[in-house]
Protein backbone atom coordinates (compact mmCIF):
# COMPACT_ATOMS: atom_id res chain seq x y z
CA UNK A 1 0.00 0.00 0.00
CA UNK A 2 2.59 2.50 0.96
CA UNK A 3 5.01 1.33 -2.00
CA UNK A 4 1.31 2.16 -4.47
CA UNK A 5 1.00 5.49 -2.28
CA UNK A 6 4.16 6.64 -2.61
CA UNK A 7 4.15 6.43 -6.18
CA UNK A 8 0.73 7.88 -6.99
CA UNK A 9 2.07 10.82 -4.32
CA UNK A 10 4.88 11.14 -7.17
CA UNK A 11 3.36 11.47 -9.79
CA UNK A 12 2.21 14.88 -8.86
CA UNK A 13 4.02 17.23 -11.21
CA UNK A 14 5.86 19.93 -9.72
CA UNK A 15 5.37 23.26 -11.31
CA UNK A 16 7.92 24.50 -13.89
CA UNK A 17 10.47 26.97 -12.32
CA UNK A 18 8.91 26.55 -8.85
CA UNK A 19 12.57 26.18 -7.29
CA UNK A 20 13.61 28.82 -8.89
CA UNK A 21 11.44 31.22 -7.72
CA UNK A 22 11.47 29.80 -4.01
CA UNK A 23 15.38 30.42 -4.39
CA UNK A 24 14.65 33.95 -5.75
CA UNK A 25 12.15 34.77 -3.55
CA UNK A 26 13.30 37.71 -1.00
CA UNK A 27 11.91 37.39 2.48
CA UNK A 28 8.29 38.80 2.96
CA UNK A 29 8.65 42.38 4.40
CA UNK A 30 6.38 42.81 7.24
CA UNK A 31 5.02 45.76 5.84
CA UNK A 32 3.33 46.62 9.46
CA UNK A 33 6.35 46.38 10.76
CA UNK A 34 7.72 49.62 9.16
CA UNK A 35 4.85 52.04 10.63
CA UNK A 36 4.66 50.58 14.12
CA UNK A 37 9.31 51.05 13.52
CA UNK A 38 8.67 54.12 12.97
CA UNK A 39 6.13 55.16 15.29
CA UNK A 40 8.17 53.75 17.80
CA UNK A 41 11.61 55.43 16.79
CA UNK A 42 8.96 58.80 16.27
CA UNK A 43 7.71 58.32 19.85
CA UNK A 44 11.28 57.65 21.25
CA UNK A 45 13.16 60.49 19.22
CA UNK A 46 9.85 62.82 20.70
CA UNK A 47 9.79 61.37 24.01
CA UNK A 48 14.45 62.10 24.26
CA UNK A 49 14.02 66.17 22.42
CA UNK A 50 10.88 66.82 24.79
CA UNK A 51 13.22 65.60 28.52
CA UNK A 52 15.45 67.36 26.93
CA UNK A 53 13.46 70.55 26.52
CA UNK A 54 12.19 70.06 29.98
CA UNK A 55 15.63 70.07 31.28
CA UNK A 56 16.69 72.93 29.40
CA UNK A 57 13.53 74.80 30.91
CA UNK A 58 14.11 73.86 34.22
CA UNK A 59 17.86 74.85 33.87
CA UNK A 60 17.28 78.65 32.64
CA UNK A 61 14.53 78.75 35.40
CA UNK A 62 17.03 77.43 38.00
CA UNK A 63 19.13 80.53 37.03
CA UNK A 64 16.81 82.96 36.88
CA UNK A 65 13.87 82.46 39.55
CA UNK A 66 15.34 82.95 42.70
CA UNK A 67 15.67 86.98 42.15
CA UNK A 68 12.13 87.04 41.17
CA UNK A 69 9.28 87.32 43.35
CA UNK A 70 6.92 84.01 43.36
CA UNK A 71 4.26 85.98 40.95
CA UNK A 72 6.25 87.15 38.34
CA UNK A 73 7.25 83.11 37.99
CA UNK A 74 4.20 82.15 37.06
CA UNK A 75 4.49 84.23 34.13
CA UNK A 76 8.08 83.48 33.20
CA UNK A 77 7.94 79.49 33.25
CA UNK A 78 5.53 79.73 30.25
CA UNK A 79 7.48 82.15 28.44
CA UNK A 80 10.25 79.80 28.85
CA UNK A 81 8.73 76.65 27.95
CA UNK A 82 6.93 77.88 25.09
CA UNK A 83 8.07 80.94 23.51
CA UNK A 84 11.85 80.57 24.42
CA UNK A 85 11.92 77.18 23.63
CA UNK A 86 10.65 77.19 19.94
CA UNK A 87 11.96 77.75 16.65
CA UNK A 88 10.64 81.10 14.60
CA UNK A 89 10.80 81.24 11.30
CA UNK A 90 10.83 84.23 9.27
CA UNK A 91 7.62 84.54 7.48
CA UNK A 92 4.45 83.97 10.53
CA UNK A 93 0.84 83.50 9.61
CA UNK A 94 -1.20 86.47 8.99
CA UNK A 95 -2.75 87.59 13.05
CA UNK A 96 -5.88 87.07 12.41
CA UNK A 97 -4.98 83.58 10.92
CA UNK A 98 -3.09 83.19 14.51
CA UNK A 99 -5.95 84.39 16.29
CA UNK A 100 -8.02 81.71 15.39
CA UNK A 101 -6.17 79.37 18.08
CA UNK A 102 -7.46 81.68 20.77
CA UNK A 103 -10.63 81.32 22.86
CA UNK A 104 -13.44 83.14 20.87
CA UNK A 105 -13.79 85.94 23.64
CA UNK A 106 -10.01 86.35 23.31
CA UNK A 107 -9.71 86.70 19.24
CA UNK A 108 -9.33 90.15 19.78
CA UNK A 109 -6.24 90.13 21.98
CA UNK A 110 -4.11 89.41 19.47
CA UNK A 111 -5.04 93.12 17.30
CA UNK A 112 -4.28 94.39 20.48
CA UNK A 113 -1.37 93.82 21.22
CA UNK A 114 0.44 93.64 17.74
CA UNK A 115 -0.99 96.96 17.31
CA UNK A 116 0.90 98.04 20.60
CA UNK A 117 4.48 97.09 19.58
CA UNK A 118 7.20 98.63 17.28
CA UNK A 119 5.87 96.78 13.36
CA UNK A 120 9.56 94.81 13.65
CA UNK A 121 7.48 92.87 16.53
CA UNK A 122 5.73 89.79 14.31
CA UNK A 123 2.91 87.52 16.23
CA UNK A 124 4.23 84.12 15.99
CA UNK A 125 2.18 82.23 18.52
CA UNK A 126 -1.45 83.14 19.60
CA UNK A 127 -2.94 80.45 21.54
CA UNK A 128 -3.41 78.29 24.79
CA UNK A 129 -0.92 76.74 26.25
CA UNK A 130 -0.41 74.20 29.51
CA UNK A 131 2.67 74.19 31.72
CA UNK A 132 2.97 72.43 34.63
CA UNK A 133 -1.09 71.84 35.18
CA UNK A 134 -1.72 75.40 34.64
CA UNK A 135 -3.59 77.20 31.32
CA UNK A 136 -2.37 80.01 29.89
CA UNK A 137 -3.52 82.45 26.93
CA UNK A 138 -0.34 82.97 25.00
CA UNK A 139 0.59 85.36 22.51
CA UNK A 140 4.30 85.29 21.93
CA UNK A 141 6.07 87.57 19.53
CA UNK A 142 9.28 88.35 17.91
CA UNK A 143 11.31 90.78 15.69
CA UNK A 144 14.31 88.60 14.55
CA UNK A 145 16.23 89.36 17.73
CA UNK A 146 14.23 89.75 20.79
CA UNK A 147 11.08 87.78 22.27
CA UNK A 148 8.35 89.21 23.74
CA UNK A 149 5.37 87.63 25.52
CA UNK A 150 1.94 88.55 26.58
CA UNK A 151 0.63 85.89 28.78
CA UNK A 152 -2.44 85.50 30.83
CA UNK A 153 -3.18 83.26 33.35
CA UNK A 154 -6.55 83.08 35.66
CA UNK A 155 -5.65 84.16 39.10
CA UNK A 156 -5.43 80.80 41.12
CA UNK A 157 -5.55 80.42 45.28
CA UNK A 158 -4.72 83.85 46.90
CA UNK A 159 -2.89 85.17 44.04
CA UNK A 160 -2.61 88.78 43.83
CA UNK A 161 -0.32 91.63 42.19
CA UNK A 162 -1.82 94.74 43.93
CA UNK A 163 -0.01 97.25 41.41
CA UNK A 164 1.86 96.95 38.44
CA UNK A 165 4.83 94.47 39.18
CA UNK A 166 8.38 94.40 37.31
CA UNK A 167 11.66 93.20 37.98
CA UNK A 168 14.81 91.33 36.00
CA UNK A 169 16.93 88.25 36.27
CA UNK A 170 19.30 86.44 33.65
CA UNK A 171 18.59 88.37 30.90
CA UNK A 172 15.22 88.10 31.13
CA UNK A 173 12.33 91.06 31.89
CA UNK A 174 9.10 90.04 33.19
CA UNK A 175 6.26 92.68 34.35
CA UNK A 176 3.34 91.53 35.44
CA UNK A 177 -0.31 93.26 37.11
CA UNK A 178 -3.92 92.12 37.39
CA UNK A 179 -6.88 92.79 35.82
CA UNK A 180 -10.36 90.90 37.16
CA UNK A 181 -10.04 86.74 37.37
CA UNK A 182 -6.69 87.62 35.35
CA UNK A 183 -3.14 88.25 35.81
CA UNK A 184 -1.35 89.20 32.99
CA UNK A 185 2.41 89.12 32.15
CA UNK A 186 4.81 90.81 29.83
CA UNK A 187 8.60 88.78 29.16
CA UNK A 188 10.82 89.33 27.16
CA UNK A 189 15.00 89.29 26.91
CA UNK A 190 14.86 92.71 26.00
CA UNK A 191 16.87 95.14 27.55
CA UNK A 192 14.91 96.59 31.21
CA UNK A 193 14.54 99.90 29.46
CA UNK A 194 12.99 98.61 26.33
CA UNK A 195 10.81 96.21 28.34
CA UNK A 196 9.31 98.99 30.32
CA UNK A 197 8.63 100.66 26.97
CA UNK A 198 6.89 97.98 25.72
CA UNK A 199 4.85 97.02 28.92
CA UNK A 200 3.89 101.11 29.43
CA UNK A 201 2.84 100.60 25.49
CA UNK A 202 0.89 97.07 26.26
CA UNK A 203 -0.24 97.04 29.35
CA UNK A 204 -3.28 99.72 28.88
CA UNK A 205 -4.48 98.19 26.04
CA UNK A 206 -4.58 95.04 27.61
CA UNK A 207 -6.48 96.73 30.24
CA UNK A 208 -8.74 97.78 28.26
CA UNK A 209 -9.39 94.62 26.45
CA UNK A 210 -10.34 92.77 29.33
CA UNK A 211 -12.33 95.24 30.68
CA UNK A 212 -15.05 94.50 27.65
CA UNK A 213 -13.95 90.76 27.96
CA UNK B 1 11.21 20.52 -2.12
CA UNK B 2 9.03 17.86 -4.29
CA UNK B 3 7.53 16.24 -0.84
CA UNK B 4 6.79 19.43 0.55
CA UNK B 5 5.65 20.87 -2.79
CA UNK B 6 3.18 17.22 -2.99
CA UNK B 7 1.98 17.10 0.29
CA UNK B 8 0.90 20.72 0.02
CA UNK B 9 -0.64 19.89 -2.73
CA UNK B 10 -2.70 16.45 -0.64
CA UNK B 11 -3.49 18.61 2.11
CA UNK B 12 -4.29 21.93 0.61
CA UNK B 13 -5.76 20.34 -2.38
CA UNK B 14 -5.13 23.50 -3.82
CA UNK B 15 -2.24 23.53 -5.92
CA UNK B 16 -2.10 27.85 -6.56
CA UNK B 17 -2.23 27.35 -2.47
CA UNK B 18 0.31 24.39 -2.02
CA UNK B 19 2.86 26.37 -4.41
CA UNK B 20 2.44 29.34 -1.54
CA UNK B 21 2.94 27.06 1.77
CA UNK B 22 5.48 25.94 -0.16
CA UNK B 23 7.12 29.20 -1.05
CA UNK B 24 6.57 29.75 3.04
CA UNK B 25 7.88 26.74 4.03
CA UNK B 26 11.45 27.04 2.71
CA UNK B 27 11.09 30.71 4.03
CA UNK B 28 10.58 29.57 7.41
CA UNK B 29 13.07 27.24 7.49
CA UNK B 30 15.64 29.08 6.22
CA UNK B 31 14.80 32.20 8.98
CA UNK B 32 14.62 29.38 11.68
CA UNK B 33 17.54 27.41 10.43
CA UNK B 34 19.40 27.83 13.47
CA UNK B 35 16.49 26.49 15.38
CA UNK B 36 17.47 23.33 13.26
CA UNK B 37 19.24 20.49 15.11
CA UNK B 38 21.49 18.80 13.21
CA UNK B 39 21.70 15.29 13.26
CA UNK B 40 17.98 15.05 13.47
CA UNK B 41 15.68 14.13 10.50
CA UNK B 42 15.43 17.66 8.23
CA UNK B 43 12.74 16.13 6.60
CA UNK B 44 10.66 15.80 9.70
CA UNK B 45 11.63 19.26 10.04
CA UNK B 46 10.33 20.98 6.86
CA UNK B 47 7.38 18.78 7.16
CA UNK B 48 6.73 19.91 10.92
CA UNK B 49 7.17 23.57 9.42
CA UNK B 50 4.92 22.84 6.34
CA UNK B 51 2.20 21.25 8.76
CA UNK B 52 2.22 24.51 10.39
CA UNK B 53 1.63 26.58 7.92
CA UNK B 54 -1.03 24.87 6.41
CA UNK B 55 -2.55 24.92 9.91
CA UNK B 56 -2.07 28.21 9.85
CA UNK B 57 -3.57 28.47 6.49
CA UNK B 58 -6.10 26.57 7.66
CA UNK B 59 -6.25 26.74 11.64
CA UNK B 60 -8.63 24.00 13.87
CA UNK B 61 -8.97 20.57 12.40
CA UNK B 62 -5.90 19.66 13.67
CA UNK B 63 -7.21 20.04 17.21
CA UNK B 64 -9.85 17.73 17.05
CA UNK B 65 -9.01 14.91 18.95
CA UNK B 66 -10.96 11.76 17.51
CA UNK B 67 -10.57 8.74 19.51
CA UNK B 68 -8.62 6.99 21.95
CA UNK B 69 -7.94 3.26 21.44
CA UNK B 70 -5.53 0.76 23.24
CA UNK B 71 -2.14 0.80 21.27
CA UNK B 72 -1.31 -2.70 21.13
CA UNK B 73 -4.35 -3.62 19.31
CA UNK B 74 -3.65 -0.52 16.82
CA UNK B 75 -0.23 -1.42 16.32
CA UNK B 76 -1.58 -4.69 15.18
CA UNK B 77 -3.80 -3.52 12.93
CA UNK B 78 -1.14 -0.91 11.18
CA UNK B 79 1.28 -4.01 11.08
CA UNK B 80 -0.23 -5.33 7.81
CA UNK B 81 -1.58 -2.65 5.27
CA UNK B 82 -4.27 -3.99 2.54
CA UNK B 83 -2.62 -3.65 -1.04
CA UNK B 84 -4.03 -1.20 -3.25
CA UNK B 85 -4.67 -2.83 -6.89
CA UNK B 86 -1.29 -2.34 -9.29
CA UNK B 87 -4.28 -1.13 -11.96
CA UNK B 88 -5.79 1.50 -10.42
CA UNK B 89 -4.36 4.58 -11.77
CA UNK B 90 -2.24 7.44 -9.97
CA UNK B 91 -5.40 10.04 -9.95
CA UNK B 92 -7.27 7.55 -8.77
CA UNK B 93 -5.13 6.97 -5.40
CA UNK B 94 -4.75 10.56 -5.12
CA UNK B 95 -8.33 11.40 -5.24
CA UNK B 96 -9.41 8.99 -2.91
CA UNK B 97 -6.46 10.17 -0.64
CA UNK B 98 -7.85 13.33 -0.84
CA UNK B 99 -10.88 12.25 0.00
CA UNK B 100 -10.09 11.79 3.29
CA UNK B 101 -10.68 14.17 6.16
CA UNK B 102 -7.86 16.40 6.82
CA UNK B 103 -6.31 14.60 10.25
CA UNK B 104 -6.27 11.22 8.60
CA UNK B 105 -4.78 12.60 5.25
CA UNK B 106 -1.62 13.75 7.28
CA UNK B 107 -0.80 10.92 9.14
CA UNK B 108 -1.25 8.91 6.25
CA UNK B 109 0.76 11.06 4.03
CA UNK B 110 3.86 11.16 6.65
CA UNK B 111 3.69 7.56 7.84
CA UNK B 112 2.84 5.78 4.83
CA UNK B 113 3.86 8.28 1.66
CA UNK B 114 6.64 10.02 3.43
CA UNK B 115 7.77 7.03 5.80
CA UNK B 116 8.18 9.06 8.70
CA UNK B 117 8.21 7.49 12.07
CA UNK B 118 5.10 7.09 14.56
CA UNK B 119 7.08 9.81 16.75
CA UNK B 120 8.17 12.05 14.42
CA UNK B 121 4.71 12.59 12.85
CA UNK B 122 3.40 12.53 16.70
CA UNK B 123 5.70 15.28 16.92
CA UNK B 124 5.17 17.17 13.51
CA UNK B 125 1.32 17.21 14.37
CA UNK B 126 1.71 17.94 17.90
CA UNK B 127 -0.20 14.52 18.90
CA UNK B 128 0.28 11.70 20.77
CA UNK B 129 1.51 8.79 19.76
CA UNK B 130 -1.85 6.67 20.39
CA UNK B 131 -3.47 9.37 18.67
CA UNK B 132 -1.43 8.98 15.36
CA UNK B 133 -1.93 5.52 15.42
CA UNK B 134 -5.52 5.69 15.98
CA UNK B 135 -5.82 8.38 12.84
CA UNK B 136 -3.66 5.84 10.77
CA UNK B 137 -5.43 2.59 11.36
CA UNK B 138 -8.67 4.60 10.81
CA UNK B 139 -7.23 6.69 8.01
CA UNK B 140 -5.77 3.10 5.66
CA UNK B 141 -9.21 1.75 6.52
CA UNK B 142 -11.26 4.83 5.00
CA UNK B 143 -8.30 4.65 2.19
CA UNK B 144 -9.21 1.10 1.48
CA UNK B 145 -12.47 1.90 0.88
CA UNK B 146 -12.63 4.46 -1.26
CA UNK B 147 -10.21 2.72 -3.01
CA UNK B 148 -12.63 -0.38 -2.99
CA UNK B 149 -14.94 2.24 -4.21
CA UNK B 150 -12.83 3.56 -7.40
CA UNK B 151 -11.88 0.00 -8.03
CA UNK B 152 -15.55 -0.91 -8.95
CA UNK B 153 -15.69 2.41 -10.84
CA UNK B 154 -13.12 0.92 -13.51
CA UNK B 155 -14.60 -2.36 -13.05
CA UNK B 156 -11.77 -3.89 -11.41
CA UNK B 157 -12.40 -6.07 -7.94
CA UNK B 158 -15.58 -6.43 -6.09
CA UNK B 159 -17.62 -9.10 -5.34
CA UNK B 160 -17.49 -11.75 -7.23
Amino acid sequence: MSNRLRQAFDSEPIPPGMETRIAARPAPRRLWMWPAMAAAAAGLIFGVLYINKLRTVDAILAATEPALPEILRVGLRDHVYCAVMRKYNSAPKPVAKLAEDLPAKMTGLAEVVTAKVPPAFKLHVSHVCKFKGRSFVHLALHDGQRLLSVILTKRENAESIPALLAAGSNGYEVAAFEKGEWLVYIASDASGAESRSLVAAIAPAVREFLDRV
Amino acid sequence: MADVYRAAVRMTRDRTKAQDVTQEVFLQAWKSFSRFESGTNCKAWLFKILFHCVDHERRSWWRIRLFHTDEEFLEEQLAAPAPIPEHLSDEGILAALDDLTPEHRAVVLLTDVQELSYKETAEILGLPIGTVMSRLSRGRAQLREKLDGVAKEYGIGGPA
